[in-house]
């Protein structure tokens, strides 16, 4: 693609970002913004990464093969969409799971969850504020970051890997329960683990807060589901600031998509007309008073107020979520007798819709299944796709407060926005 | 062959992704961590995922994740492979065009418009294992990848040794564990109706060791009796649809995996991989 030049006229000098594929995020996207005048005059957020059409596919699958299918949507959250697909059916078919899978499905999210946060604050977006161009420089520059980073990821993998199979495309939890329930002796030493880096998960937030993360406000609505006492992951009501409070059953009354012209990732709107943002800062602002006391601490530690409308700190909500995660792993698991069960269930012709709080935000699945266990339609909506056109708001806001920067400045800049959403392009345009 | 001029040189290295969920590059980052001297032995010039460090250099070794969906896909693909010297698909859909590749089995329109209300704008194509444009010197199956396969691979392409290449099946694996055999043992589909017996090893029997039947994702073994196993998933009471549905899973694409899913369509399969000569 030819590149274009910069233009003056005049002695207003046209500043012009120019992304054609973004990187350290997961998947494919680019941003093009023309900036004139301290006037945005062009702005295009485009997700080019192709079109899988998993909603398309599904229809005339099984239902018990399709929380399998769903997973391979995403390769970082592959756990989220399992357990949002599973629910979905299972309320769908009317099989009731026992308490013990709800519970199970719970740490198992949460770990995923731990994982992703740690990996998208270590590996993709804390380098733009080291100066570095990868995590690479920082393993020889500081060993002690890297480390702490690889004994987060190692305990919460170890997690995952215990209840789930494997860190990666988990398989034991199945359509009704688990294939096997894990070993009580393997699930105390993974408990064990994360007891080891919770000083590292506070030493975390620290890191995050001392960096220099711009000073950006711009107040979004935010989206979150809100816990029944405790913080949300897998249920909870569906609520936001600006005052909605629905149920996930009634989530198509308030949200709707819309395809554009420019990008592969349909975009979002509540209640017709305005965008909103869903992930960590918008769980922490909606659910600030459910986390762990060392979450609170912390929190206030570092000068974390809600509500935050600062959109570059969703990385330091990531952080804060993390201590919560690990004392919710601990706390589940301290009280959990495990007892062996197997999946046992009839189907029935129906259709249920599940939404559960993935690490990037609220992720909706809903499914319509026939007597014969035959999936009729499919309809899934994924925390980047919530994202994007508040992605693109955000960025139309932020470039004319620092249209006096240079180009290079701009455009890191914008990236850094876009990377603190967490986005997960894959998923936008499974 | 790709050359060392000494053994200081790191190889060259560049990982492109098409069309996939990004899962498997995300296991190259997490195999940084397990084996450091990956990064001893690889420099990767391009990594969009892990650095925003721009493609300006040539590369020897080119990793490809994900399956062919788009025609852009296909000047791209054939672009890298003039410049690679040795070219790796890895994971299932670089390898077999994995979970995306069940849309080859329905009427594409369709499906694409169940998703899109104006499919004009977006670009696609059926989807395609990376065999089906350019030559593969060597693959990494699975969804996910497997880690000893991994480093075994990146060892050989260094030493420039031919990788060790399982042409066994993944019950071979499953009995080295002693697992007890969820073919013969277990009920119900999700547990019981195992591909192991005709899936090609190498995943060390991960989802049987953990009560779960083989759902094929690494593609078939060498020369596997597809016939024999449609027969036993037949004896044990699936109906031609279940059979059909497990065959079109992952690696439906291969000759070997839609010659099961006849079993449903009758005789004529409505896609037939052609491998490139």
């Amino acid at each position: 693609m030819a590149e274009k030049r910069r233009i003056t006229i005049g002695k207003s000098p046209r500043k012009q970002v120019k992304i054609d594929y973004l990187a350290r995020t997961e998947g494919e996207a680019g941003i093009y913004a023309l900036v004139s005048d301290g006037e945005v005059k062009e702005l295009k957020f485009n997700i080019w990464e192709p079109a899988r059409f998993f909603e398309g596919f599904l229809v005339g699958r099984m239902y018990y093969e399709v929380h399998d299918l769903v997973s391979r949507i995403c390769g970082i959250c592959p756990v989220s969409h399992m357990t949002t697909a599973l629910r979905a059916l299972e309320k769908a078919t009317s099989v009731q799971i026992s308490e013990q899978t709800r519970v199970l499905r719970r740490i198992l999210a949460r770990s995923q969850i731990i994982a992703s946060h740690i990996i998208h604050l270590y590996m993709l977006a804390a380098p733009d504020y080291l100066g570095h161009p990868s995590i690479l420089p920082v393993i020889s520059e500081q060993p002690d970051v890297f480390k702490r980073f690889l004994r987060m990821k190692t305990a919460a993998n170890s997690l995952t890997t215990v209840i789930g199979g494997r860190a990666l495309h988990t398989m034991s939890a199945i359509f009704g329960g688990f294939t096997r329930i894990p070993d009580r002796k393997n699930l105390a030493i993974a408990a064990d683990s994360l007891k080891n880096v919770k000083e590292d998960a506070l030493e975390t937030v620290r890191f995050i807060a001392s960096l220099p993360i711009p000073d950006f406000y711009s107040k979004s609505i935010y989206v979150s589901l809100r816990g029944d006492g405790a913080y949300p992951v897998n249920e909870g009501h569906l609520v936001s600031t600006s005052g909605l409070d629905t149920t996930e059953d009634r989530y198509r009354e308030h949200f709707e998509e819309r395809q554009l012209s420019y990008t592969n990732s349909k975009y979002s709107t509540l209640d017709g007309k305005e965008s909103f943002m869903v992930g960590a800062l918008a769980r922490i602002n909606q659910n600030f008073d459910v986390l762990s006391d060392d979450a609170k601490a912390i929190a206030s530690e570092v000068g974390f107020k809600i509500p935050n409308y600062n959109p570059y700190l969703n990385n330091l909500a990531q952080a804060i979520e993390i201590v919560d995660g690990i004392d919710d792993c601990i706390n589940l698991i301290a009280n959990f007798k495990l007892k062996d069960e197997k999946p046992a269930y009839n189907i029935k012709a129906g259709e249920g819709a599940a939404i559960t709080e993935a690490p990037r935000g609220v992720l909706y699945h809903s499914y319509r299944v026939s007597k014969d266990g035959l999936i009729k339609k499919a309809d899934i909506v994924t925390p980047t796709a919530h994202n994007a056109a508040n992605i693109e708001k955000n960025l139309s806001l932020l470039l004319p407060t620092i249209s006096n920067l240079s180009e290079k400045e701009i455009t890191m800049r914008c990236e850094q926005l876009i990377r603190a959403y967490d986005p997960c392009f894959s998923c936008s345009v499974h | 062959m790709i050359s060392k001029a000494n053994s200081d040189q790191k190889v060259k290295t560049a990982v492109f992704k098409f069309t996939c969920c990004a899962g498997c590059q995300f296991a190259l980052l997490y195999f940084f961590e397990l084996f450091p001297e990956t990064l001893e032995l690889l420099d990767f010039v391009y990594f969009k995922m892990a650095t925003s460090k721009e493609l300006d250099e040539p590369y020897e070794l080119a990793f490809i994740e994900g399956g062919i969906s788009t025609p852009e896909h296909i000047e791209q693909l054939k672009d890298i492979r003039r410049q690679a010297k040795k070219l790796v698909a890895f994971g299932a859909c670089a390898a077999h065009g994995g979970v995306p590749s069940i849309k080859d089995w329905q009427a594409e329109r369709s499906v694409e418009e169940r998703v899109y209300p104006d499919t004009l704008l977006i670009s696609s194509i059926k989807v395609s294992p990376v065999d089906e444009f350019v030559e593969v010197d060597y693959y990494l199956r699975g969804c996910p990848i497997d880690e000893v396969e991994y480093m075994e691979l990146i060892r050989s392409v260094v030493a420039d040794k031919k990788p060790y290449v399982r042409e066994h099946p993944v019950c071979v694996e499953c009995k080295l564990k002693n697992n007890i055999c969820v073919l013969l043992m277990r009920e119900g589909v999700q547990e019981s109706m195992c591909l192991g017996p005709v899936t090609r090893g190498g995943c060390r029997a991960v989802c049987t060791t953990n009560m779960r039947a083989c759902f094929g994702c690494r593609g078939p073994m060498s020369n596997p009796n597809i016939a024999e196993m449609v027969r036993t998933f037949k004896g044990k009471g699936f109906s031609d649809k279940d059979i059909k549905l497990r065959f079109t899973e992952y690696a439906g694409l291969s000759a070997e995996f839609s010659e099961g899913a006849r079993a449903y369509y009758g005789r004529k399969a409505p896609y037939y991989h052609r491998k490139v000569a």
